[in-house]
């Protein structure tokens, strides 16, 4: 009798032991999953995975976008967006950049999606078709912008099924 | 009979025996080793739980105080990266190894920022620079100041040295794209001259011709197309000081410029043609190009972004400073 009272209070302490490995209502730790994410995580990740690279194989820096600076660089109303992540190639050399946000409401992610499509159209004609570097052109084939209820996902980089994955 | 019985070893004595314990059932079993080891005391029962349960005890509270750990470290984490995208601005003397390529306070500061002790380092490309020149400028100085160029100039705003609406610039722009071409539709559906005369800026900085210049290029053309828009910002707007930047120059081993055929003789030749421009119109004119040089005539890597051609974000601050002090000569 002692013995199994005494298997059951180890099977308990090790169940609770590997509760506490849960964290805090699941916000991290190993078995947060990906939707459960926030932005600025999902495009950190993303931005470990696929670095800026052009097709020389040259790395250059990439920079996250601050909320004052997301009118003036995209053309997004901050009020719009409750919450979102940004990252650009500053020094303008290629095509880079990729982001997530997440709209007040439908109608604000429409807008936002309507701003990104426009861009990215506008960057194509810039970096490709006037010939700046035809080289990135492989950037544009698969790139997106998507809207899911209120989140709108965009990317133009070297790998964006991979961007796609991350930022879902 | 004694000749059939071998006589003992003792002498035919009665031999005698060492006392050897005799093994019952229970002292075998609690001996613990055939080898003789000695026997080990069997725990009580309440003291074996006790173990277990202080044994349970110790691995919760370790996984607890793992997960804590992990997620302030997490959370500490996300918050360095957020504070460095979001940085604040500050006045006083700034080291442009702490302001560049995240801050973004020489935007909107009176921050005199210098990079004479610049040791910046690029998060992504891996390129660490070397300390650089002085490159002290004042960010108000040029709060009614427009700057004209292509995608070096938009770094300007990308790395937040200068805001927006100071700057039109546009990826592949030319000094002839910057009169008739739209620099960025989404912003202002003007052209560079049109944006100009639009705000009546009191300087304006141009640094145009990386673009177009190639073994094919004209230079007669080039210069045309320079002199159209010198001479249409004069009109447009004449009282600006225009100050015209020289071309910069390229690595020794710059890809992009391998691709699109420009070389430091191509840049050099059309820097003289610009230089000679502005003495001609009563411009005034910059020589970046010398600056950025090393002691091989190339762009110094130092300054460079890893095309050869673009710049890093510690290299801003030494234009500015450089373009600051030509314009306060006048």
């Amino acid at each position: 009798m002692k013995k199994k009272i005494a298997a059951l209070l180890a099977a308990v302490a090790l169940c609770a032991s590997f509760t506490g490995c849960k964290g805090e209502s699941g916000k991290s730790g190993s078995v947060v999953e990906s939707s459960s994410k926030t932005a600025a995580e999902k495009a950190e990740a993303l931005k470990a995975a696929v670095p800026f690279v052009d097709a020389d194989n040259n790395e250059f820096e990439s920079r996250s976008v601050t909320e004052d600076q997301l009118k003036d660089t995209l053309g997004i109303d901050s009020a719009d967006v409750t919450e979102f992540a940004v990252y650009i190639c500053p020094a303008g050399a290629i095509p880079d950049e990729f982001g997530i946000f997440v709209a007040k409401d439908t109608d604000a992610a429409k807008r936002i999606e309507s701003t990104l499509t426009k861009r990215k159209d506008q960057r194509y004609d810039s970096f490709i078709k006037e010939g700046y570097k035809p080289k990135e052109a492989s950037k544009f084939e698969d790139s997106f912008v998507e809207t899911n209820g209120n989140t709108v996902i965009y990317a133009v980089c070297g790998d964006n099924s991979k961007a796609k994955e991350l930022l879902k | 009979m004694s000749d059939l019985i071998p006589p003992n070893r003792n002498g035919g004595r009665k031999p005698s025996y060492h006392k050897v314990p005799v093994k019952t059932k229970q002292s075998a079993k609690s001996s613990g080793s055939k080898y003789g080891m000695p026997k080990k005391p069997k725990l009580p029962t309440p003291v074996l739980v006790t173990n277990i349960l202080m044994i349970c005890v110790i691995l919760a509270i370790c996984g607890v105080v793992f997960a804590i750990t992990y997620n302030n470290m997490k959370y500490d984490k996300a918050d360095a990266s957020k504070g460095q995208s979001s940085a604040v601005s500050t006045s006083g003397i700034q080291s442009a190894a702490s302001s560049v390529p995240q801050s973004s306070a020489a935007v909107q500061s009176t921050a005199v920022v210098s990079t004479a002790e610049s040791n910046a380092v690029s998060e992504n490309s891996g390129v660490q620079s070397t300390p650089t020149p002085a490159g002290e400028y004042d960010a108000d100085y040029f709060s009614d100041a427009l700057f004209i160029g292509d995608s070096i100039f938009t770094g300007l705003y990308g790395y937040s040295y200068i805001d927006r609406a100071n700057v039109a610039a546009a990826v592949g722009y030319t000094a002839y794209g910057a009169q008739v071409n739209p620099f960025d539709e989404s912003y202002y559906s003007g052209s560079a001259v049109d944006y100009a005369k639009s705000r009546s800026p009191k300087k304006i900085i141009i640094m145009l011709g990386t673009n177009g210049l190639s073994s094919q290029t004209d230079m007669d053309d080039f210069e045309t197309g320079y002199r159209g828009l010198l001479n249409n910002l004069k009109k447009e707007c004449p009282d600006s000081k225009i100050c015209a930047v020289s071309v910069p120059p390229i690595t020794a081993d710059s890809s992009m410029a391998s691709y699109s055929g420009i070389t430091n003789t191509i840049i050099n030749s059309a820097n003289e043609r610009i230089k000679s421009l502005c003495g001609e119109l009563g411009v005034l004119y910059y020589d970046l190009n010398s600056v950025l040089k090393d002691e091989n005539g190339y762009f110094s890597k130092d300054y460079a972004e890893a095309d050869g051609m673009h710049f890093l974000g510690a290299t801003y601050p030494v234009l500015l400073s450089g373009v600051q002090k030509i314009l306060e000569q006048q």
